[in-house]
């Protein structure tokens, strides 16, 4: 690290202590960032696809149709099914979303073939994570709440071994992985070399070594645990920066990094802290921090609110990136209602000055829903932004069953109107969308676009053994009538996700990214 | 030129435009409020309201509006005319509201189309080929007793001509009835880094007398509304620290049965 990068580190080390001595007594998870497009993804509209949320011996059939502006419209199917040991997912025509992945029991173990997304212990040489600050990915490995994509191809697991072969970032992979208690070992091959993972995983403390041919290296330890009432979270990486995940290159992530969170419910709120220092190489580093507070107001209310410092670049910079400067930021977000009619707002402002002055982002977003007859929902919500040029916005759009996160720069607003009905056995759900002013980063222009629409119907039917099918009510995506929070689908998506434009590294295998201007 | 500079004006420091009458922001009985800025009514109404607005004291620079509005259980609708500005430079506005309220919620969708009035005015032609036309949303809920939220995007989708002033969504929160206390914030525009306000009614029965200040750039609003049964009169001036002044009356009737700030 350069001289003001190592002070810029002492001071954020201290604030990061600061902030765990404040949360010295906590509950509950780490803080949850929003998710980001990975660093794998291309300039546009990033799609994140949920996990699926079967039971056992139920089937999902959807069908639908998309507009993506003008008279380009696409009609996609999708089917999801999970019984006696297998499960899967298939879709077609969904450009975003298309392919799929299904597992079948076999031979005592269990077959995987089409998309793949594993992770190894800390996910060094298979399934990291890619930010500086995150845990875990959380779109790889068994459990993910997204459903990754990061190569195609079969695996095979069976007790304590798996092996797999695909394709991955454009070549040829294999790796086979052996566990033994808590210890682990794999090795992968392809492109000519080949790496180790030495893995250590227990419920509070996994440790990952990996390591090449060439003998360039990586490790990380990762610890959680609790501190009085305050849960903790810590995260330590060294290594060399030269090392690079033969699978998934473009999420190598810092070479060096060090974070913690921290976790502790008050009377009056969840209080969270989150620091986290990196360095991608000499020279250049960065550092975040984060304190969260999240209060219930009554029954179904709820006020959040927080602020973060961040210093240097968080995706990787390449030899003629611009030098990060500071961002700091602050956001509130309440929402409140009955289950008949909820209201979400939600402010963000970012500066690239001390307490957010020089504003370089600014979001205000606005969710209404309501309850309709026939057991139905309408929701509106209604998206403003003014983002500084070079600077980036993704505004977040919960489906049913897919996150997307649009691409969003300049002055510009985004509406969009859903309706959820059930029909004809199933539910039926209709998406209108109006976008004006700044679209995707690149985009021409900032001119009115034209509207957007998706229609989609489903049915989610369970199959009891020996008995008739029994339909049973596609589980929305947006919890029961009586929450608020939750309701909206995850916390975390109303909130407006920020990060560098930057994107050096592109090129592992995810057509989850649309390319820019196609919406 | 005058027309472009008058939209310029208007698009950097009008707080409403068409049908915006003189009641404090956030009042749950405003009667311009579906109009204006699709926010409806909580108690079901009947009203007629006119209100002409003089912007910045320039001459040949008023609006003049008439609506009527009225409630059926909880549905609501409204319906108004407004005309701004002398022929050459003005133009005419049809607005149109409807919405559904209860005493706790309510949720309204609003249109209006808008011609220059450089030729006769005719229904046919305000909805014609050059006419300007803009959509809107709002919502409210009150999540606790005497305290209301809302948010209102009385543009989320415009066509034609574009609107003479660009009115991105508003949020806000408002506690109390006839003596409150409200912040609003206003969303950033293309040129501008949004607005907010912060304001203060009081009653005294049965004046309502209140003031707002915004920032960026500083200035503020003063008001003063009073209701003598079915009858409405308010006044209310803006304060620009460039434009100068914009004075804006209304007169309302409003048959409810219960009196409004």
């Amino acid at each position: 690290m350069g001289g003001r990068a190592a002070q810029v580190a002492v001071r954020l080390a201290a604030a990061l202590l600061v902030l765990l001595s404040i949360a010295a007594a906590a509950r509950a998870q780490q803080p949850e960032p929003p998710p980001e497009p990975p660093p794998e993804a291309a300039e546009g509209d990033y799609t994140l696809e949920r996990a699926d949320s079967l039971d056992d011996a139920e089937v999902e059939v959807a069908i639908g149709a998309a507009s993506h502006g003008g008279s380009d419209v696409r009609g996609s199917q999708r089917v999801s099914f999970r019984g006696g040991g297998a499960r899967g997912t298939l879709r077609d025509g969904d450009e975003a979303l298309s392919g799929g992945r299904v597992e079948a029991p076999l031979a005592g173990g269990t077959l995987a073939a089409g998309r793949l997304a594993p992770r190894w212990g800390r996910g060094l040489a298979l399934g990291g994570a890619g930010e500086p600050w995150v845990f875990s990915a959380e779109d790889r490995g068994a459990g993910a709440q997204y459903r990754g994509r990061s190569g195609t191809g079969l695996a095979y697991e069976m007790g304590g071994a798996s092996v797999f072969g695909g394709r991955f970032s454009k070549h040829g992979v294999f790796g086979a992985r052996a566990r033994a208690g808590a210890g682990a070992l794999g090795v992968i091959a392809g492109a000519g070399t080949a790496q180790a993972s030495l893995g250590l995983d227990g419920e509070q403390r996994s440790l990952e070594l990996a390591f090449d041919r060439q003998g360039r290296w990586r490790s990380e330890a990762a610890l959680t645990g609790e501190v009085g009432e305050t849960r903790v979270a810590l995260r330590v990486r060294g290594g060399l920066v030269a090392f690079r995940s033969l699978a998934e290159p473009a999420r190598a992530g810092p070479s060096q990094a060090l974070a913690a969170a921290a976790t502790r419910a008050l009377a009056f709120a969840d209080v969270s802290a989150f620091g986290a220092l990196w360095a991608w190489r000499p020279g250049q580093a960065g550092a975040r921090a984060a304190l969260e507070v999240d209060s219930r107001l009554g029954q179904h209310g709820a006020f959040a609110c927080g602020a973060e410092d961040q210093h240097g670049p968080r995706r990787e910079p390449t030899s003629r990136a611009r030098p990060t400067g500071t961002r700091q930021g602050w956001w509130c977000e309440w929402r409140g209602g009955s289950p008949g009619a909820r209201l979400a707002l939600r402010h963000e402002l970012w500066g690239a000055r001390a307490l957010a002055r020089d504003a370089v982002r600014r979001a205000v977003v606005a969710r209404a829903d309501w309850a309709v007859p026939f057991g139905g929902r309408l929701a509106l919500t209604h998206a403003v932004w003014r983002v500084r040029s070079g600077e980036s916005l993704y505004l977040p759009e919960a489906w049913s069953d897919r996150l997307v996160l649009r691409a969003s720069s300049g002055a510009g607003s985004r509406t969009r109107c859903e309706l959820r009905l059930p029909l004809a056995t199933g539910t039926i759900h209709l998406g209108l969308s109006l976008a004006t002013g700044g679209g995707a980063p690149g985009a021409a222009g900032s001119a009115s676009r034209r509207p957007t629409w998706s229609v989609e119907w489903s049915r989610r039917t369970r199959v009891a053994a020996g008995a008739p099918a029994r339909v049973t009510r596609s589980v929305p995506s947006r919890g029961s009538g009586h929450e608020i929070r939750g309701t909206d689908g995850a916390t975390h998506e109303l909130r407006v996700v920020r990060h560098a434009r930057a994107r050096e590294g592109a090129g592992s295998e995810g057509a989850e990214h649309r390319p820019p201007g196609d919406r | 030129m005058r027309a472009a500079l008058l939209a310029l004006l208007l698009a950097r420091s009008a707080a409403a435009q068409d049908f915006a009458g003189a009641s404090p922001a956030g009042s749950t009985r405003a009667p311009d409020g579906l109009l204006d800025r699709a926010l409806p009514s909580a108690s079901p109404s009947f009203s007629a309201s006119v209100s002409q607005t003089s912007w910045w004291g320039l001459a040949g620079l008023e609006t003049r509006a008439a609506a009527v509005s009225a409630s059926v259980h909880t549905w609501r609708a409204a319906l108004g005319l407004s005309q701004t500005g002398e022929p050459e430079i003005g133009w005419t506005a049809v607005g149109i509201g409807f919405g559904a309220a209860s005493r706790n919620a309510g949720a309204g969708l609003r249109a209006c189309a808008r011609r220059d009035r450089d030729a006769p005015w005719s229904v046919a032609r305000a909805f014609g080929s050059g006419a300007g036309v803009e959509a809107g949303a709002g919502a409210w809920i009150v999540p606790a007793d005497g305290v209301r939220v809302w948010a209102s995007a009385p543009q989320v989708w415009t066509g034609g001509a574009a609107p003479p002033l660009a009115r991105p969504l508003e949020l806000g929160v408002r506690a109390g009835e006839g003596s409150a206390a409200w912040v609003r914030l206003v969303a950033p525009r293309a040129g501008d880094d949004g607005e907010r306000a912060l304001g203060l009614s009081l009653e005294v029965s049965p004046v309502v007398a209140w003031a707002e200040v915004r920032d960026a750039p500083l200035r503020g609003s003063v008001g003063l509304t009073a209701a003598v049964s079915a009858l409405r009169v308010g006044a209310r001036v803006d304060a620009h620290p460039v434009l100068g002044e914009t004075l804006r009356l209304s007169l309302a009737w409003v048959g409810e049965p219960r009196r409004s700030p």
